[in-house]
């Protein structure tokens, strides 16, 4: 079953005329993903190795059923191209962008209100990948597996470690997904886990967080009383300073709050096996997976 | 971006919120002109971005020239250190000369942005010049929280909830909050604090400090705030911020150079956990340029810190290879011969490893995180032990 994505999800691409979508459009579609085709403002006409590009998400839909879009447009734009895709009530919209203001991301949540049946993934994540089915984003391809482990995570570079440790010892992924490193993201921790716990295919579920914010804490409570799959978590960031921004613009100890030892306890209090390395993932999933 | 006091003053000014008179001295040269200006008794406030200046030292009252004279010479270009600087202190290169203002009531008036639930927020409280935290531990029924909508702003009955609690009249209140709401939206503040807000004998509403802290990420659509920016005390982490890399100075003497920030952080972890403490955290990011790698090892390098480097690269759209050629030539450049311990997967890694096999640096190859860790305590100790041979060049493991 898998989470989110398929073969089947038919994919548009929001700035595929750029340098960043133009390449890991043809690289999702190379994946075996069904990029349909992509949307540029001015370049409606054209066509990347095949994919029809059209001037606007609307003028796109008219020609094509898309269940997804895929955003790569440049920060000081993608505000916009989010509400596009919003407003054309597109079921799921990844955007991969860094660097969107705090301010936009607000309004984008409170213009999502509006459309309860769309969901955002991101921004400032890696996207999402369904093994051997579909990949919307950035994650390097070759490391997936297909299997049993649903992973989720607010940093792209530790998923990839993760999944390539799980994938060595032959325990493959369901679904991978990034939810983003910014402070306000479209999907939490809590949407995934709801999903996981529901998806017949997820025996088990990986979640890798990071300093800042209350997301872990919060994900606790809702295992506890929602999730009956075993879970393993990671945080990162126990050797952090505090109050300094460490690269992700939601990774960062302020006042004190959202440190990753508090967050390592509060998981382990409501159960959750957390590692202290990222290293003893893999040897954590298969104990659990043999019981 | 943390604003200073004086830089919050100006954006506090610009959208109408009422400032106590104030001017700026950078020299104890100009403290004579300015003072007069201003008039005595006033405030000698040390210009420093952390807070819990008031409690050490760094706010002092002046009666006369002298006096005001005698406390900038005791503060401007020291490090003052406070609960909240770090340990060394953070230097003081301003002040701010302010009029005292004759205080009747102290309050606590904030628009901040509650993550969770991805609003902004109105804080109010009637016990200001003090910690919110504080007050909210000890007396929360002094304080008004109001979830602002995004897109409506503050409605009237939230002012008057605020204004009531605050003990002053809705129509100052809703005019102070609405300057705070233009300010806030339009200059995409993450934060905009006035504590104390304080009512003076004549019932006059004055922000007496202003903290704000600007989105770094907004930075593109307001030139202005260019004018703002003050690079990091560490001459490394300034050299960064002017290069855009993500870099942060820290006290070890691993140097680690890795792709992704929660890769960076985990690795800075691992390290930790293996007691052979990171000398920084640095994110190349997945798109950098050659210029920039470069420009980081060179940073890296610099670190007199740094006795053993830590590469640590995932590689996808960055190239291990790419990454292990820049290294190479930067270590020759730099003339500083430090031991490498590389953990290098994904695109490029076996060339990565030959490439590295092929050059005279020092190194070790690790296959995980902890590996590596480990490998860098070995190093690290090798280099501390006085009395070591010397490592021999172009180890392979």
């Amino acid at each position: 079953m898998s989470i989110l994505i398929n073969r089947e999800t038919r994919v548009l691409v929001q700035g595929i005329t750029g340098k960043e979508g133009s390449y890991h459009a043809l690289r999702c579609r190379e994946y075996g993903t069904r990029v349909v085709c992509g949307v540029s403002p001015s370049k409606g006409g054209q066509n990347l190795e095949g994919i029809p590009i059209f001037e606007s998400v609307k003028e796109a839909k008219r020609e094509h059923r898309v269940d997804a879009s895929l955003i790569f447009v440049p920060a000081p734009f993608a505000f916009d191209a989010m509400m596009e895709a919003i407003e054309a009530d597109i079921p799921l919209i990844v955007c991969i962008t860094e660097g969107v203001p705090i301010h936009d991301m607000l309004k984008v949540r409170a213009g999502i209100r509006a459309h309860p049946n769309v969901r955002l993934i991101g921004p400032n994540c890696p996207g999402i990948v369904t093994p051997n089915q579909a990949k919307l984003g950035i994650m390097p391809a070759s490391i997936f597996r297909q299997g049993p482990v649903g992973v989720v995570s607010r940093s792209g570079t530790l998923t990839y470690e993760a999944v390539w440790q799980l994938t060595r010892r032959n325990i493959g992924q369901s679904t991978a997904i990034g939810i983003g490193g910014d402070p306000i993201i479209g999907t939490s921790f809590i949407d995934c886990l709801e999903m996981f716990e529901e998806d017949p295919e997820t025996r088990l579920i990986v979640l890798i967080g990071e300093i800042g914010g209350d997301a872990e804490e919060k994900a606790a409570a809702y295992i506890a009383q929602n999730v009956t799959k075993p879970v393993v978590a990671y945080i990162c960031g126990v050797s952090a300073p505090q109050d300094k921004q460490m690269g992700h613009a939601g990774a960062i100890i302020s006042g004190g709050r959202g440190k990753a030892q508090e967050k390592i306890r509060v998981l382990r209090d409501s159960g959750i096996h957390v590692v202290r390395s990222i290293d003893e993932i893999a040897e954590q999933v298969q104990k659990l997976l043999l019981v | 971006m943390k604003l200073h006091e004086y830089q919050g003053r100006k954006l506090l000014k610009k959208y109408g919120v009422p400032i106590a008179k104030g001017l700026l001295v950078s020299r104890v040269s100009d403290i004579a002109r300015h003072a007069n200006k201003v008039g005595f008794p006033l405030m000698v406030k040390a210009q420093i971005k952390a807070g819990g200046r008031g409690k050490s030292g760094g706010i002092r009252e002046a009666g006369n020239l002298d006096e005001a004279i005698a406390i900038a010479k005791t503060l401007l270009g020291r490090k003052l250190v406070t609960p909240q600087t770090p340990k060394e202190g953070e230097t003081v290169q301003k002040l701010m000369l302010q009029k005292k203002v004759d205080i009747d009531r102290e309050l606590y008036l904030a628009i901040t942005i509650d993550r969770t639930n991805a609003v902004p927020v109105l804080v109010a409280s009637k016990t200001g010049g003090v910690d919110i935290e504080e007050t909210a531990q000890k007396n929360p029924e002094r304080i008004v929280k109001s979830p602002i909508n995004t897109l409506l702003g503050p409605l009237p009955f939230q002012v008057r909830n605020a204004a009531l609690i605050c003990g002053v009249p809705y129509a100052n209140m809703a005019t102070l909050i609405l300057s705070l709401w233009n300010l806030f939206t339009k200059e995409d503040c993450v934060l905009v604090e006035i504590n104390p807000l304080v009512i003076d004998r004549d019932g006059n509403m004055v922000a007496l400090d202003a903290k704000i802290i600007l989105d770094d990420n907004a930075a593109f659509r307001h030139k202005n705030h260019a004018g703002f920016k003050m690079y990091s005390e560490n001459p490394l982490e300034e050299e960064a911020q002017k290069s855009g890399i993500s870099y942060v100075a820290l006290e070890g003497e691993v140097g680690c150079i890795v792709n992704g920030a929660g890769l960076a952080m985990a690795t800075m972890d691992e390290l930790s956990n293996a007691d052979v403490p990171p000398a920084n955290f640095l994110d190349l990011g997945g798109g950098a340029n050659d210029e920039k790698i470069e420009k980081a090892f060179r940073i890296l390098l610099s670190d007199e810190n740094v006795k053993v480097v830590f590469l640590n690269i995932f590689g996808g759209i960055l190239r291990c290879d790419r990454v292990a050629s820049i290294l190479c030539v930067a270590m020759q450049k730099s003339g500083r011969l430090i031991p490498l311990v590389a953990r290098l997967e994904g695109v490029g890694a076996a060339e990565a490893k030959e490439i590295l096999r092929q050059s005279n640096v020092t190194h070790v190859t690790a296959d995980s995180l902890s590996d590596g860790a480990r490998k860098a305590a070995n190093f690290a100790r090798s280099a501390d032990d006085k009395n070591s041979t010397p490592l021999q060049n172009g180890g392979g493991s």
